[in-house]
């Protein structure tokens, strides 16, 4: 038997609570102990949103102190480990407000538990032969920095000396490696994740914007930072309450005149805008929907396209799959660079003040041109379903944000968290939103 | 639609901490007016207290905050 690290442990809770059955959807290596390590969650690099629930914590034996390198069983063949499963009152998994009383929720809390620990027994002892476990011991507990939090202490003992107790396995084990590196949290931190669903079904809510000072801001990524030569494709669903000028997808920065957005607004119409001040001049591609073509209360599909040409002639726009005739307001950017350090947001500019008044769906944006015959394909719902259809194309999908998704939108201690179901995984955080921001408002 | 109540009030109110503590989202996350004086907060849904800390401000509805931050003050208009 290979020479089994604790960071290999780790590895494995962190693989497992990453399974969608597993009913957890964060984990933290380290705990209470100041020496320990605190890993980033491998859902969210850089740990953008913060932590979510429930979690699981692994409190690193007091005696390792160099996790990293430290055999496991180099030290001893019975190694007592100690796991939390933490919840929070109040919300449920998908942000939605709790409906359980708190004995109800810490008993969820221990299924979960249970459930994981049957198929820790199973992953540790048959797939990778790491070693066996005592029974584990349940303890609920309380945490003194934070009387919200439910908390599970489950303590056992790994040790070669007891036999392997069968499990059942709710868990697909086969999504797990065959072997297990020791490099694999890096990976998995630097790479791409195991399971970071192109084809997870699309979102049965929407958000809410109030048009006063709510968005949600993506991290900084390079993918979203759109030069005069990129080709890019914003595709989103989108109801107006008013045409206020309402930025709802942007990359732009009012105090530098420069990038991109779409917007609602003078004479209900589209506006789709590139600006750069390069060399002290203002360059700008403006084009423009129909006057009068939009009425509010009503959704529609918008999707613009830029080809990277420099010219109002390489944009098009689509509402509700049908290619339009745009008017175009200007055609001068003349090779201006359109790059900037801004956020990307959706449903509002903060530098400009300018905040969409409205509901948004399924927000999509590539780093290619759609056809439009694909742009036709987004903008028609699944009619199994009566949601918007996966993406129709998934290889430069940059951008896949379920807006008010109940699998890939969660609602943290006080702002909504997004994953980016594309093959960036920079993550999103609304500002000033609430849980009653989802609705159920759809196409 | 919003049901929040809003209020515009002075970066430099002494309890301007506090009043972003009573409200939606954080210190970081609120709009400012263009010349950085003022700043729109709205208070939690639900939240129907009478805040001693707000006493002197103006309540709007959602409709009204839209209205009241129609201007160049708070918004930089598209070139047009």
């Amino acid at each position: 038997m290979a020479a089994t690290t604790l960071i290999q442990i780790s590895n494995v809770f962190n693989l497992m609570v990453q399974e969608p059955n597993s009913g957890l959807l964060f984990y933290k290596y380290g705990y209470r102990q100041e020496a320990n390590i605190n890993r980033d969650n491998n859902f969210d690099q850089g740990n953008i949103t913060g932590e979510l629930f429930p979690r699981l914590m692994f409190e690193i034996p007091q005696f390792i102190q160099d996790v990293d390198t430290v055999e496991y069983f180099g030290y001893n063949d019975e190694i007592p480990i100690v796991l939390y499963f933490d919840d929070l009152q109040d919300y449920q998994i998908d942000g939605t407000l709790e409906t359980d009383n708190t004995i109800e929720q810490q008993s969820k809390l221990l299924d979960i538990a249970k459930i994981f620990m049957a198929n820790l027994r199973e992953v540790l002892c048959k797939k990778y032969r790491i070693g066996h476990f005592s029974k584990p011991r349940y303890v609920p507990r309380t945490n003194a920095h934070n009387d919200r939090l439910i908390v599970w202490q489950v303590s056992f003992t790994l040790t070669r000396l007891v036999p392997c107790v069968e499990a059942s396995a709710q868990i697909d084990l086969d999504n797990l490696p065959a072997t297990l590196e020791e490099t694999d949290l890096e990976k998995y931190a630097t790479g791409t994740p195991p399971i970071r669903p192109f084809e997870c079904p699309s979102s049965s809510n929407s958000m809410l914007f109030d048009g006063v000072n709510e968005n949600i801001e993506y991290g900084t990524d390079v993918a979203f930072d759109f030069q005069d030569t990129s080709s890019f494709t914003f595709s989103t669903w989108v109801k107006f309450n008013s045409f206020n000028n309402g930025h709802f997808i942007s990359k732009y920065s009012t105090g530098l005149t420069t990038g991109t957005y779409v917007s609602a607004g003078l004479g209900n119409r589209i506006r789709f805008d590139l600006q750069s001040n390069a060399g002290g001049g203002l360059g700008i591609i403006s084009v423009r929907s129909p006057l009068l073509g939009l009425v509010t209360g009503q959704w529609y599909h918008v999707l613009v396209t830029y080809n990277g040409n420099g010219l109002a002639s390489g944009t098009e726009m689509y509402i509700n799959g049908v290619q339009i005739t745009k008017s175009v307001l200007f055609d001068t950017l003349g090779g201006g660079n359109i790059s900037n350090t801004e956020n990307l947001k959706l449903g509002g500019d903060n530098t400009s003040g300018l905040y969409l008044n409205g509901n948004m769906y399924e927000t999509r944006i590539w780093n290619t041109v759609l056809t439009p015959a694909q742009a036709l394909a987004e903008a028609t719902l699944d009619p199994s379903t009566g949601l918007a259809p996966l993406p129709v194309l998934t290889a430069n999908l940059i951008l896949r944000n379920q807006t008010g998704g109940g699998n890939e939108a969660i609602f943290g201690s006080s702002e909504w968290n997004f994953a980016n179901n594309s093959t960036i995984t920079t993550a999103a955080t609304s500002n000033n939103m609430e849980v009653g921001d989802r609705t159920t408002d759809l196409p | 639609m919003a049901h929040n109540r809003y209020y515009i009030i002075n970066a430099n109110d002494p309890n301007c901490e506090a009043i972003v503590d009573l409200c939606v989202g954080s210190h970081t996350s609120q709009r400012f007016n263009i010349a950085k004086t003022q700043l729109v907060v709205k208070l939690h849904e639900g939240d129907h207290e009478q805040h001693p800390e707000l006493e002197g401000y103006t309540e709007y509805n959602h409709d009204e905050i839209i209205e009241a931050l129609n201007n160049n003050e708070w918004q930089v208009p598209p070139i047009e």
